[in-house]
């Protein structure tokens, strides 16, 4: 069932030019206990569509949504501090540079004892009577950290952000997020720049808390390549419009949209085909800037299948669970496109 | 991303075009360069706009009130001082010395210590630690007082007073445009641009100081309100030649007794320097602000 | 680190991998001139770098930066940017500067029109390519690039690696460069060193690199490269 379950939702932002519609009425459908990748190139609205859920709102933003749940709460129609309560409890974000997330002048064992969920008074009274502080600060942090892959959490713990490498902040701002055993976790870009083998542990470590504890986790990345192998859902988005989405299976076997396509591509498969130093495929042209958006489907300029009909944006269509915008899809066989139903 | 010279000319604005044109937009800030403008005019001017001779020996009514109270008159505007002179002609040199004053020690102090900054901040080793240290060391005291030593050991005058201020704010420039200038040091366009050979003074002149705009506008800025208040300071305490040419702290001073009987003799030289200091931080403020708007674009 | 040797013949790639801290960036740091080695010596064309004067040395080794956005001093018109590496190392007339800029601005795919432009109103792609430009603007023997396409975006990436590609038909440049993405090195480069702690423990052409790895460090690299979390 759907943890998260948004319907275009919409975010206009205003600038010197005017509004601009940044995110263009995505819906994201994330399901229980599953790894949701969402894939854009910068500028495509994904960090957007985060804070979004989240309710970090600029004073310049317009966020309207037809249906915004998490579970049974409709986060539209919160306060902003029944919102903060959520925050904590039900959803928790790990970010791109760990290490400016953490305070470089605190130890990491206070930074992560700050975000436990504190003892009400009652509590700790019950705890002075019975004496049996059963379960002490020390040993919660420390099964977090293990919990994270993080063996020597000793030193780790006496340690300042700076004296650690980006790796290991990674797994402990992960640590402070499954704290407070949120239903679902946003990772936002939580391996760009970072080497190949510290990307893989820290995604390995997210994919293992998806297994082993049913965490949600909605995972935005910039690259295809190197996150699509552990989603279960994909959903691709491009300048704020979604693109396709779908699961894992449809989307690799079957990619229908040209961007996708273009996006599969960037994978790098070493067969035969594949020559050594010869040009790599990319769509043509690059992402226009948010002031120049072009009007409807907005790959038309750079795609190599648009006609006449795409500066009407496309509706999105409904092939199985298989969503996507495009007039021109590649269809498949089996698919016909006579079953498909409008939304 | 072409630009179709065609159909939409989209000039190619420079750096300082744009933050004209984003100062100019800014309304308020705008006026308070006209202000600035003018206050600068009226100092250079101020002996031609004076209605009386500026040593005004022409005795007249004494302690005489400004033209709009009651028994004053329209030959001296602002009334006359307890020596009969115009008051009017007293407050405009008051202001060329103060203002004129500021002004030449803030021009001093930039061009010093840019020449000063720049080089401990581009050299290395001894020169560099002894020029920087010793500067520290200095900034320990404070301002004014260094002013007050300074001008104690020279002699009371005008000018020595303008030397002593200048000498005393030298040591914080120094110090904020050796910081801006470190820091700028370390971005990664001067790093290319010393892998390219460039000179030290090529350096300076193209990579770090047409992006330390910012900064040093806050510098002068802080350098010159200063200045106006610790020549004002300086005179109020009888360190300059307070009978024959007044500057505006001076003016107060000598008039302070006359506080009960005729208030606008102090009342007019304090609202001089607070409306020169209003200005000129409005305007700046103007500027630094389109500076940022520029350069965050 | 080191001692490290290793040699690159011309118009032939060199990749620097290894994790971080390896060394590898202080290793290309070097041979740019950023950094002095303690001992040893770096030879280009049979000379030694020591004995080149800095206008030779900008001459046959430039480098790119891994931000555009911040290596172009946002100030500066693209035209001075472009003709100050030629004013400062070469005897060039402004005549011949401009043609130079012309022609190194078509090799990289820029119009000429971007000459009066400022960095900022450039889009990342034509920034990279004007930092491209500025360093192929000597004609160098080899271009050094320390991490260039970490923070790209996937398709952005593959347009400057298509970029370079060309170049390097069409001028016959060495490139040196530090990347992550063991993909990326595949395609690009003709010889690997892999490094750990300041030491190079494998150096060898790319395909023996890939079908037959020596050390662990570099099968463990490898093995990042392809995940399967499936399994």
């Amino acid at each position: 069932m759907a943890l998260l379950d948004i319907r275009n939702l919409s975010i206009d932002i205003a600038t010197a030019q005017g509004k601009v519609r940044v995110i263009d009425k995505v819906s994201l459908t994330i399901v229980e206990g599953t790894i949701h990748g969402l894939v854009g190139e910068s500028g495509s609205g994904k960090s957007l569509i985060a804070k979004a859920i989240l309710g970090v709102h600029k004073s310049n933003w317009t966020v309207t949504a037809d249906r915004m749940f998490l579970d049974s709460t409709d986060l539209t129609k919160l306060s902003s501090d029944e919102r903060r309560k959520i925050m904590g409890k039900e959803i928790s974000m790990i970010f791109q540079y760990p290490r400016s997330y953490l305070d470089p002048s605190k130890k990491i064992f206070t930074q992560i004892k700050e975000v436990l969920p504190t003892d009400t008074l009652k509590q700790r009274f019950m705890d002075k009577i019975k004496r049996t502080s059963t379960y002490s600060t020390e040993l919660r942090i420390k099964e977090l950290l293990h919990k994270v892959g993080i063996q020597n959490d000793k030193t780790v713990l006496a340690s300042y952000p700076h004296e650690l490498s980006e790796g290991i902040c990674q797994k402990v701002m992960i640590a402070m997020a499954i704290a407070n055993n949120p239903r679902l976790i946003i990772a936002d870009e939580p391996t760009t720049s970072m080497e190949a083998v510290t990307q893989e542990q820290i995604l390995r470590l997210l994919y293992k808390l998806n297994q082993l504890h049913n965490t949600t986790i909605l995972l935005l990345s910039n690259n295809f390549g190197s996150i699509s192998n552990l989603s279960d859902y994909i959903s691709i988005i491009y300048c704020g419009q979604t693109v396709e989405s779908g699961s894992y299976k449809q989307i690799m076997k079957h990619p229908m949209h040209p961007y996708t396509e273009a996006m599969i591509k960037t994978t790098l498969n070493f067969d035969e085909s594949h020559n050594h130093k010869s040009q790599l495929y990319t769509l043509p042209g690059s992402i226009p800037s948010t002031n120049k958006l072009p009007i409807g489907c907005r790959l038309g300029p750079r795609c190599p299948r648009a006609q006449s009909t795409c500066v009407i944006t496309p509706q999105p269509v409904n092939y199985k669970g298989h969503v996507i915008r495009c007039h021109f899809p590649t269809l498949d066989d089996n698919k016909d496109a006579n079953t498909s139903q409008r939304n | 991303m072409l630009i179709n010279h065609e159909f939409c000319e989209e000039k190619i604005q420079s750096p300082l075009q744009y933050t004209w044109s984003t100062f100019k937009a800014n309304s308020i800030a705008f006026t308070a360069m006209w202000g600035v403008i003018i206050l600068i005019l009226t100092a250079v001017f101020a002996d031609f706009i004076a209605p009386s001779p500026a040593s005004g020996e022409a005795v007249k009514q004494l302690l005489l009130p400004p033209y709009w109270a009651e028994g004053g008159n329209m030959v001296s505007l602002l009334g006359t001082d307890a020596l009969g002179r115009d008051f009017l002609t007293r407050l405009l040199k008051g202001i060329q010395l103060t203002l004129g004053g500021a002004l030449l020690i803030t021009l001093a102090v930039a061009a010093l210590g840019t020449l000063i900054g720049a080089t401990a901040a581009l050299t290395r080793g001894i020169k560099a630690s002894i020029l920087h240290h010793l500067l520290d060391a200095l900034l320990i005291i404070p301002t004014l007082l260094t002013a007050l030593i300074l001008i104690v050991l020279f002699g009371p005058s005008y000018e020595n007073c303008l030397i002593a201020v200048s000498l005393s704010l030298l040591p914080q420039f120094i110090r904020s445009i050796y910081l801006s200038i470190e820091s700028e040091l370390n971005k990664q366009y001067i790093i290319a641009l010393r892998l390219d050979g460039a000179t030290n003074i090529r350096l300076l002149r193209f990579g770090i100081f047409p992006n330390m705009a910012e900064p040093i506008v806050t510098l002068l800025n802080g350098i010159f309100t200063l200045a106006i208040l610790e020549i004002s300071t300086l005179g109020f305490l009888g360190f300059g030649s307070p009978f024959l040419d007044a500057e505006l702290g001076a003016l107060i001073a000598t008039n302070i007794e006359w506080v009960f009987s005729s208030p606008w003799l102090v009342l007019f030289p304090g609202l001089a320097i607070f409306i020169i200091i209003l200005i000129f931080n409005i305007f700046t403020e103007g500027l630094r602000h389109a500076i940022i708007k520029v350069e965050d674009q | 680190m080191g001692p490290n040797s290793f040699s690159l013949a011309q118009g032939k790639t060199l990749a620097i991998v290894g994790q971080s801290g390896s060394g590898k960036s202080s290793l290309v740091q070097m041979i740019a001139g950023l950094k002095t080695p303690t001992s040893g010596e770096i030879y280009i064309k049979g000379k030694p770098l020591s004995s080149l004067t800095q206008q030779e040395r900008c001459r046959s080794i430039r480098m790119i930066f891994q931000d555009p956005s911040s290596s172009l001093n946002p100030k500066i018109r693209i035209g001075r940017i472009l003709a100050a590496p030629l004013a400062l190392n070469t005897s060039l007339n402004e005549q011949e500067i401009e043609q130079q800029i012309k022609e190194t601005l078509s090799l990289v795919g820029l119009l000429p029109d971007y000459l009066d432009f400022y960095p900022n109103m450039l889009s990342p792609l034509q920034q990279h390519q004007v930092a491209l430009a500025r360093a192929m603007i000597l004609n160098p023997d080899i271009i050094i690039a320390d991490q260039i396409f970490a923070m790209l975006d996937i398709s952005l990436r593959f347009k400057i690696v298509n970029l370079l590609l060309t170049i390097q038909q069409k001028k016959n440049v060495s490139f040196i460069f530090v990347a992550h993405n063991m993909n990326l090195v595949r395609h690009m480069s003709d010889r690997i060193i892999v490094m750990h702690n300041g030491l190079i423990v494998e150096d060898n052409t790319t395909e023996a690199i890939y079908n037959a790895p020596q050390s662990t460090f570099t099968k463990r690299l490898l093995q990042s490269d392809q995940p399967d979390y499936r399994k």
